[in-house]
């Protein structure tokens, strides 16, 4: 088991390095001078030549990379060609807001998708099973971009009971102005019983969590199902009945224990989708976060803030991925028995 | 043949698979029959009408018109055609690619099948979405090349699931009485190797096909995909983003195409992945 661990654990490093390389590699791919970005539409040929040496893209390829790679050990990741500021900083002041978003849609989703991979289990084929398989069907296939506007129109436009979009309301920002501590709103507002911004800001999550909710309800409820049924017919579930323990009892304790783990790990990795999700998501909903930073960035060829965000949504996959594999390790010895 | 007439009576046992189909089998024929269905098929080509602009859904125009009075309705029909189209040279781009990766890793192992592994083992910790975002962006924006980033991020699943099969299947008695009567490698992995690998990698691909529509659309909806006056219906959705909520069928009726049809590919494959998978014959009932 340590060498498979070992050897799991090299094999992410390996691909983390591999992906720098990719990275940057595909930079030199795209076709815009990175220079010319840089001093903007207007600038005369010295400018460009000017930045063209600032930003060092007159050295040979090599030097380049030598030198991106030693800034990425440093923690930079560049300088962003659009607004002129450290990538990292523009991440980090913007990370909550996605952060505050994801994690509300996530939780909500996986809840949901497990209670309903349950309710289908317990009734394979009844007229229930089909509706909720249908349903985390349709999540998985739901275009996201489109149910939001859809959700738009119903909830901020025909009934007007949910804000269209946006964080919060501009006027609250005057009024009853939060306190920024974390940059969760939510917990900012709660924290300081700033009430009417707690409440403001929770009624503006509501639709883009929804959004993103789809697909982790769908993902984990066939998870769920399909485990569920997979358990419910093992040999110690027929077992436990044989020792006339009660069937709720079964279901909800023996079943649910052995099944949960599995679908909880999935499905979190499942939050890398999310993640590329927000990109359309927070732009629908003009969400100040991480994806609609990202999304403007690639319409005008950001350069070094594409390359960043690539490069940090892999290395979380990997290390998600990573943290999967090990905590599957951890639940079923049956895995440990066989990796060697 | 038993098995085959047992298979279909399963599927047709399973209401999800039934709903599927019939969505499939609409959007098949609405792609090809695309031209005799259009009321107006000059405004799938880019004509404008200035007089006909942002009409509602009324007889003349089913489903409305766009901010350039296009008919709505015409535009939709004509998009199922580029998605099927997209959908078809997609799949047929992973395929190839993956396919036969997989069969020369799994079929001659050593280092070929350790880097083949490990390249695809790359591909597959960058998320599908981004990387193809990152690929269109590199080598513009159009819509062959959008497929083309599609290919490039979804082929490594399907050289996995085929060396998986390929490691089966090779050392199987059929295989090794070939091999002894003097089959050559090449025969082997083709005629008795690969025939035999069709079911499971038919059944991810009828799984993903809806999949490969919606991110191509997601990355005509980004701008990176395809480009007006196409009727892409990702393209129809973000042209209409600055007029849906004063005109709601113009982002409405392209999305809800979109959803039908990827809904109806992912049942499908969903209900052919539980009628051959065998735990869930067992268990499921």
């Amino acid at each position: 088991m340590g060498t498979y661990i070992v050897r799991r654990v090299s094999l992410a490093l390996l691909i983390i390095f591999a992906a720098i390389v990719g990275t940057f590699f595909l930079t030199r791919l795209i076709p815009s001078d990175p220079a010319m970005l840089w001093v903007g539409r207007f600038a005369s040929s010295e400018q460009i030549e000017k930045a063209r040496e600032q930003l060092g893209l007159n050295d040979a390829w090599y030097v380049q990379f030598v030198r991106y790679v030693g800034l990425l050990l440093h923690g930079d990741l560049g300088v962003s060609t659009r607004t002129h500021n450290p990538v990292v900083r523009e991440l980090v002041t913007r990370l909550p807001a996605s952060m505050e978003l994801i994690i509300f849609g996530m939780t909500f989703g996986i809840v949901l998708g497990i209670v309903l991979g349950c309710l289908s289990a317990a009734k394979p084929n009844s007229s229930f099973d089909h509706i909720a398989r249908f349903t985390s069907v349709a999540g998985v296939a739901l275009p996201q971009f489109w149910f939001a506007m859809i959700l738009q129109l119903t909830f901020g436009k025909v009934l007007g009971i949910l804000p269209l979009s946006g964080r919060m309301d501009l006027r609250l920002g005057l009024y009853h102005p939060v306190v920024t501590r974390t940059g969760f709103f939510l917990f900012d507002s709660f924290v300081s019983g700033n009430w009417i911004a707690f409440q403001d800001a929770l009624l503006h999550l509501i639709l883009p969590a929804l959004t993103l909710a789809a697909y982790p309800i769908g993902m984990s409820a066939r998870l769920m199902r399909a485990k569920m049924i997979e358990v419910l017919g093992e040999d110690y579930t027929r077992t436990t009945r044989a020792f006339g323990i009660r069937e709720t009892r079964i279901f909800l304790v023996y079943s649910l224990r052995n099944a949960l783990g599995p679908v909880v790990t999935l499905t979190a990795i499942s939050f890398v989708y999310t993640l590329i999700g927000t990109f359309l998501i927070e732009s629908i909903f003009a969400w100040p976060g991480v994806g609609s930073y990202t999304a403007q960035a690639i319409l005008s060829n950001d350069v070094p803030v594409i390359l960043a965000v690539t490069l940090l949504v892999a290395i979380l996959t990997v290390v998600l991925n990573l943290i999967a594999d090990l905590i599957l390790i951890a639940l079923d010895p049956r895995i440990r028995g066989w990796e060697g | 043949m038993i098995n085959l007439t047992r298979g279909l009576r399963r599927i047709l046992r399973n209401p999800l698979m039934v709903v599927g189909l019939a969505g499939i089998s609409t959007f098949m024929i609405v792609a090809v029959f695309g031209d005799l269905i259009q009321p107006y098929p000059e405004d799938s080509r880019g004509a404008v009408h200035i007089d006909e602009v942002l009409l509602p859904p009324s007889s003349q125009n089913l489903f409305g018109t766009t901010a350039l009075g296009r008919d709505l309705f015409s535009l939709v029909v004509a998009g199922s055609r580029i998605s099927l189209l997209t959908a078809a040279i997609t799949a047929s781009m992973i395929l190839a690619i993956g396919v036969c990766l997989g069969l020369a890793a799994g079929f001659i192992g050593g280092w070929i099948e350790e880097v083949i592994m490990r390249i695809s083992d790359l591909f597959l910790s960058f998320p599908s979405l981004l990387l193809a975002m990152a690929i269109t962006a590199a080598l513009g924006p159009n819509l062959r090349n959008a497929m083309i980033a599609v290919a490039i991020t979804w082929w490594p699943s399907y050289c996995r699931l085929t060396r998986g099969e390929v490691l089966s299947l090779k050392r199987r008695e059929f295989v090794e009485s070939a091999r002894a009567i003097g089959a050559s490698p090449l025969r082997l992995m083709f005629r008795h190797i690969l025939p035999n690998c069709f079911a499971p990698i038919f059944v991810a691909m009828m799984l993903d096909i809806g999949l490969i529509i919606l991110t191509t659309s997601s990355l005509s909806f980004l701008g990176l995909g395809a480009q007006s006056p196409t009727p892409e219906w990702g393209l129809l959705i973000t042209t209409g983003r600055t007029q849906f909520l004063t005109h709601w069928w113009v982002t409405t009726f392209p999305g809800l195409a979109l959803f039908v049809v990827v809904l109806s590919f992912s049942l499908v494959g969903e209900g052919l992945r539980e009628v051959l998978d065998p735990r869930m014959v067992r268990r499921g009932k």
